[in-house]
């Protein structure tokens, strides 16, 4: 049976480490190994932190997170009610780049965002219609080779 | 020295907070001024109170300690001040004078607002959770939700009943209630300073509604008559639990919980001291 589950919480930091955990416990419940949920967890801290520093601007914010689980992957989405522009916009380039030096040298806060492009099988940033900010990502079972022809480890 | 300007205003997002923001030298002749600026808003009834410092360069000692008596007025009325952006040259001075340990201090307005709304208006975090009905889950559930319990503070023994409250309510829903693909069950938590509610929602199986409406009823007239294997699970949801609501029709069935946090007789040595668990 596919599992899904949908998880929106405050927009504060100290909620973090608790769904990092829930979601890579809910990966190895699904015969993930341990070094891809750890994996997994890296991925969440990273956009989840994301989603809270930049995304919930207001004391009032709540952070979605969607985990779909799959036979072969897992598909984790999260999104926040929509941070400056500004903020968005370097979240794009960095999505973009494909050059570690050139992601380091011009955003000195990319890096995270570097890691999770690293951990993924496929990273997508996507402003939704009602104004909230989505990062999706898809890491599939190891030694699998995704559509995109990315061998993930 | 900069002439010290203050620009007070409803903060913009939560408008029952006030918002004070100091520009220039706070030297010890402002400290009438302050004092002044305060007692407007006090006899206005806005006691929630974020000071922004991100202009200020310069505070003497005595607005400090006119600062403490301010912030003083304001707790004795259920209200609280709260100082943001502070210099690295003013917080050296706080560690010194030991003002760090009287003052709460934020990074930026909205974790101080989050701090005001739960010290001082109890308002409660609310985390959802909707999911597929398998077993596989429960574990997962149950120990997400009782990480979010002790990082918010409460005593160990609480966090563990509070776990067990979720596995059997949660694995009480997917065994009675409709486990179809489609089929989604609701985890609905609200917590605040001195309790949590819990609430689980899911599509009622036909087949099981009189079933299960018996054995609550069973419960409530406490008859160890019947089949008491069956009502454990409810039996020590209630032992656990401060209340228990129950409602089951064939539209759905809702389990509503409240634990209140018990008051520890040994305290461990403050809040958020327990560790995440896997």
């Amino acid at each position: 049976m596919k599992n899904s589950i949908k998880l929106t919480f405050p927009g504060k930091l100290e909620y973090i480490p608790a769904i990092r955990k829930f979601v890579s416990g809910v990966a190895m419940s699904n015969k993930f190994s341990n070094k891809f949920a750890f994996r997994l967890e890296i991925i969440v801290d990273e956009i989840c932190n994301n989603a809270v520093q930049h995304g919930s601007l207001s004391a009032a914010a709540q952070v979605e997170v969607l985990v779909n689980i799959d036979l072969d992957a897992m598909n984790i989405s999260v999104s926040d009610s929509g941070g400056k522009m500004k903020d968005i916009k370097r979240l794009k380039d960095v999505l973009a780049l494909t050059n570690k030096e050139e992601i380091e040298g011009k955003f000195e806060r990319g890096r995270g965002m570097d890691i999770v492009k690293t951990l993924s099988s496929d990273i997508h940033l996507n402003v939704l219609p009602n104004g909230r900010t989505e990062i999706k990502v898809i890491k599939f079972r190891e030694n699998l080779q995704n559509p995109n022809g990315k061998v993930t480890n | 020295m900069e002439k010290l300007q203050i620009n007070i205003s409803n903060h913009r997002d939560s408008p029952d907070i006030t918002l004070m923001v100091f520009k220039g030298d706070l030297d010890a002749g402002m400290v009438k001024r302050i004092e002044r600026e305060f007692a407007k808003l006090n006899a206005l009834g806005r006691i929630l109170i974020i000071a922004d410092f991100s202009r200020v360069k310069f505070i003497s000692s005595p607005v400090v300690g006119e600062l403490m008596g301010c912030r003083e007025r304001l707790i004795e009325k259920g209200g609280n001040l709260i100082l943001i952006k502070l210099s690295k040259d003013i917080r050296q001075k706080f560690e010194l004078m030991g003002a760090n340990q009287v003052f709460d201090v934020s990074t930026d307005e909205k974790t101080a607002i989050s701090k005001l709304y739960w010290e001082n208006q109890n308002k409660p975090d609310e985390v959802n959770l909707s999911f597929t009905p398998n077993l596989n889950l429960v574990p997962n559930i149950r120990t997400f939700i009782s990480n979010i319990v002790l990082q918010k503070g409460y005593p160990h023994k609480d966090v563990f009943r509070i776990e067990t409250i979720v596995d059997e309510i949660c694995n009480n829903a997917i065994e009675h209630g409709e486990n179809g693909e489609n089929d989604e069950i609701k985890l609905k938590c609200l917590i605040d300073k001195f309790k949590i509610d819990l609430r689980v929602t899911n599509k009622t199986n036909d087949k099981n509604v009189t079933q299960l409406q018996q054995l609550i009823d069973n419960e409530d007239k406490s008859n160890p008559q019947q089949d008491s294997k069956r009502g454990r699970g409810i039996r020590l949801v209630k032992m656990l639990s401060s209340s228990l609501k129950v409602e089951i029709s064939r539209q759905g069935t809702m389990v509503q919980i409240t634990k209140y946090k018990e008051k520890e007789t040994h305290p461990e040595g403050g809040l958020n001291a327990g560790t995440i668990k896997s």
